[in-house]
């Protein structure tokens, strides 16, 4: 088998480590599992969870002290806001807490006694809701639904002090508030932060398996020291050799990736705006860099669990550096400068850019050029360091890189 | 071949599996203390500041450059440029230097003076979250400053007192009392997760090693104990034994010690804490053990553990509300240890509730803890079948 090696026909030997590869895979179920198996039905999971989209109806207590028009006028359209739910009438603070603390309800409104009177008598009064910002989501939303509440019920009455006083409509809206800000939210309309997370977590768990099957496909052959037969296949060369194996993983991730679009298309179901040949490019690149960044490791790690541990951490951790859920620029600078060196951050910048944001192409290549780049250098790198003393081809009939 | 209390002998051997297999001294004992710097790493910042916007003042008045100060002014957001046109702007947000666009239009200042209403439009990028969220209130609190000095002033022109002038503004006005996590940080509403997580998925990993060796190499003594022959459910007790030893330790550290150093939220009363962390260990160990007797070849632990790790982050019901998990799932879920255990810990640690008032997941922590075990003993005796 070693001596069999053509040194001269390199493609030769790229063919037959492939054809090789491919039955590996018939033998082993594990590769398809790592491949397409288990991240088909995590994207499943991920799907069921956020596909429902915008958060609503969260339970909340009420504790009406007032007990006047007013104050279930209040209650009334607490209900009906979108966010939250007067699911629970508590009778007194203690009890409203302690549904809090048992999780019953998220929050507990509060209409202070005599509510009514004062607002009437022009003092004003202060509804308090105090609600668990553990859920820190959760936090947010409540306290936007149960804001706008107040903020309506407030304009209406002095909107009616006002009108009495003689004001037309317009102009005591404009006294009310003189400086209105109209917000409108970019790139993501409806303010879904399922659409947001879902677009982040999908190509999270892609490149958990671009790089946990890339490296159990290389380490696999120092675990059953078949490193030498390997190379023989590839004609001696470990570019092939290593080129070889990875084409059918490839054609694996290749359907994987497609299917991450496909629910991207179906779930977030918004208009594409992007370049699609581009995004689809750029994840065929974000596949190779993944590779690239696995070779660099086994080459790195020369060893099975070694290599699988560090591909493991590399890729489990890509997410919360990638600075979706919390923005990078609030970051230390070292955490910043680790997250630059994680191919997922910059597949984010290019994927959210083309999906969400419909940029234009020229403002992702900056993006796709940094991919590139991954694929080049580790892939380089690491392939020099299989054949160096000490690497994993080295002295096993290897006649070039 | 040494006699003695059959569970004492596998509690013994099993530390001796575990420090004669480097990978697994690593991952059960020695990994925890650096991931729980690594993975909280980048969230050290409880609240972010500083969110890069673009102004765009069309009117150039006295009163528009009032609100560009005011908002240079706020604490949320930073100025980066002013530009006189919105294209200019807009790939300021593209190419993500800015993340906001405040537009003045034309005439703000002399529709105000006419006692119109002005509107500034504020274009937020709304493609994450925190930014946004940001973006939003430093513009809007700084739009409402300049509102209410205009409309103060002229309340006040009309000889009204300034509070009252304030009453008559809002006579409502909503206020929020955070009951829990009051800084409303990401950390430290991000971190606890975590530590659980790692509990949990480095269990997985390191028995599912040691078990996956076993298999792997057909050393089926392994399931036994220490010596052939032993009944399956003290070798169950002795291995998860050892195993509680070492995390117990580490739960010590994690909520001990690193809940100190990330400064979580502290309510609760320690022997509670205490009293619901040990059936979530016990649960999580006998659960691993049992899920390891399936394990082939020792990497397979690795991979379980990686792929169900960011999944179970979203689905520990604080991150995502229960409301919104399809019922299926949320039944499913029952079953991982981790995710009883963040939701009950949490309530007793940061938001102060007593052993009584997470009943349900205590109670679902022991039933978890016993039906594993009950599992992994059935497991070994199964095994230990297959080999004679």
């Amino acid at each position: 088998m070693h001596t069999s090696a053509a040194p001269h026909s390199n493609s030769g030997g790229l063919i037959r480590a492939a054809v090789r590869e491919f039955g590996r895979i018939g033998d082993r179920s594990l590769y398809l599992c790592l491949g397409l198996g288990l991240p088909l039905l995590v994207f499943g999971i991920f799907t069921a969870l956020f596909s429902n989209g915008i958060i609503q109806n969260l339970p909340v207590a009420v504790l009406d002290l007032d007990n006047s028009s007013l104050s279930r006028t209040y209650v009334r359209m607490a209900d009906a806001a979108q966010g939250v739910q007067m699911s629970l009438r508590v009778r007194d603070f203690d009890q409203g807490r302690r549904a809090v603390e048992t999780g019953q309800v998220h929050g507990l409104l509060v209409l202070p006694e005599d509510m009514e009177r004062d607002v009437l008598r022009g003092q004003g009064a202060t509804p308090i809701f105090y609600y668990n910002n553990q859920l820190l989501l959760m936090g947010g939303i409540m306290q936007r639904s149960l804001g706008k509440v107040g903020a309506t019920l407030s304009a209406g009455i002095d909107l009616k002090r006002r009108m009495k006083t003689g004001d037309s409509r317009a102009a005591a809206l404009a006294r009310l508030e003189p400086v209105a800000v109209d917000t409108k939210a970019l790139f993501n309309p409806y303010l879904n932060y399922a659409h947001y997370v879902y677009l982040a977590l999908l190509p999270a768990m892609f490149m958990i398996a671009c790089c946990v099957l890339t490296i159990y496909a290389l380490a696999s052959e120092i675990k059953a020291g078949t490193c030498g037969e390997w190379l023989a296949a590839g004609g001696g060369s470990a570019t092939a050799a290593v080129l070889g194996k990875l084409i059918p993983h490839t054609l694996m991730l290749v359907i994987c990736g497609g299917v991450m679009h496909l629910l991207f298309f179906k779930v977030l179901g918004f208009p594409f705006f992007g370049h699609a040949g581009f995004t689809l490019l750029g994840t065929l690149v974000f596949i190779f860099a993944c590779q690239a960044c696995c070779v660099l490791i086994f080459a790195l790690a020369r060893n099975m669990d070694t290599a699988v541990t560090m591909a493991s951490v590399y890729s489990a951790s890509a997410f919360a550096f990638a600075g979706v859920t919390f923005p990078a620029l609030a970051m230390p600078p070292l955490a910043q400068l680790y997250s630059d060196l994680v191919p997922l951050t910059h597949y984010m910048v290019l994927l959210t850019d083309q999906v969400m944001r419909g940029a234009a192409v020229h403002y992702s290549l900056p993006a796709f050029n940094i991919l590139l780049a991954f694929v080049f250098v580790c892939g380089f790198l690491g392939l020099i360091l299989t054949r160096l003393p000490g690497g994993v081809f080295h002295g096993k009939g290897a006649q070039r890189v | 071949m040494e006699r003695g209390p059959s569970v004492f002998n596998a509690f013994k051997a099993e530390f001796g599996h575990i420090f004669r297999d480097r990978q697994v001294v690593l991952i059960l004992v020695c990994s925890l203390v650096f991931y729980s710097f690594f993975y909280p790493f980048p969230y050290q910042a409880e609240v972010v500041r500083d969110i890069p916007v673009v102004v765009v003042d069309q009117d150039n008045t006295a009163l528009s450059r009032t609100l560009v100060r005011m908002t240079r002014s706020a604490e949320t957001v930073r100025v980066v440029d002013q530009v006189p046109e919105f294209e200019a702007a807009k790939d300021w947000v593209y190419s993500r230097k800015a993340n906001g666009v405040l537009v003045i239009p034309n005439e703000f200042q002399r529709r105000l003076l006419r006692g119109e209403q002005a509107s500034v439009a504020l274009y937020a990028d709304a493609g994450s979250f925190i930014t946004y969220k940001q973006v939003f209130s430093g513009i809007y609190a700084a739009s409402k400053t300049l509102s209410a000095g205009v409309e103060i002033k002229r309340l006040r022109a009309s000889g009204m007192a300034a509070d009252q002038a304030m009453a008559m503004r809002d006579p409502l006005a909503l206020s929020y009392v955070k009951l829990f996590n009051p800084a409303g940080g990401y950390g430290s509403y991000v971190i606890p997760i975590v530590f659980f997580l790692l509990l949990q998925q480095t269990l997985v990993m390191g028995m599912g090693m040691l078990g996956g060796t076993a298999r792997e190499t057909g050393n089926m003594a392994y399931f036994a104990g220490s010596s052939r022959g032993e009944n399956p459910v003290s070798a169950a007790a002795g291995k998860g034994m050892a195993h509680f030893c070492i995390y117990a330790v580490h739960s010590l550290y994690c909520f001990g010690i690193m809940a100190r150093v990330y400064q979580f939220p502290h309510q609760g009363a320690i022997q509670d804490e205490i009293l619901f962390v040990i059936p979530f260990l016990l649960s999580v160990i006998f659960g691993s053990m049992a899920l390891a007797t399936f394990f082939r070849q020792r990497e397979i632990a690795i991979f379980v553990a990686v792929f169900t790790a960011l999944p179970l982050m979203f689905m520990s019901r604080v991150s995502w509300p229960s409301e919104m998990i399809p019922d299926y799932l949320e039944k499913a879920l029952v079953f991982i240890p981790c995710i009883p255990g963040v939701e009950g810990f949490l309530r007793i640690s940061a938001m102060g509730a007593g052993l009584d008032q997470v009943r349900g997941a205590y109670v679902t922590l022991w039933i978890l803890a016993l039906v594993y075990f009950c599992l992994a003993s059935l497991r070994f005796w199964q095994l230990q079948r297959r080999a004679h």
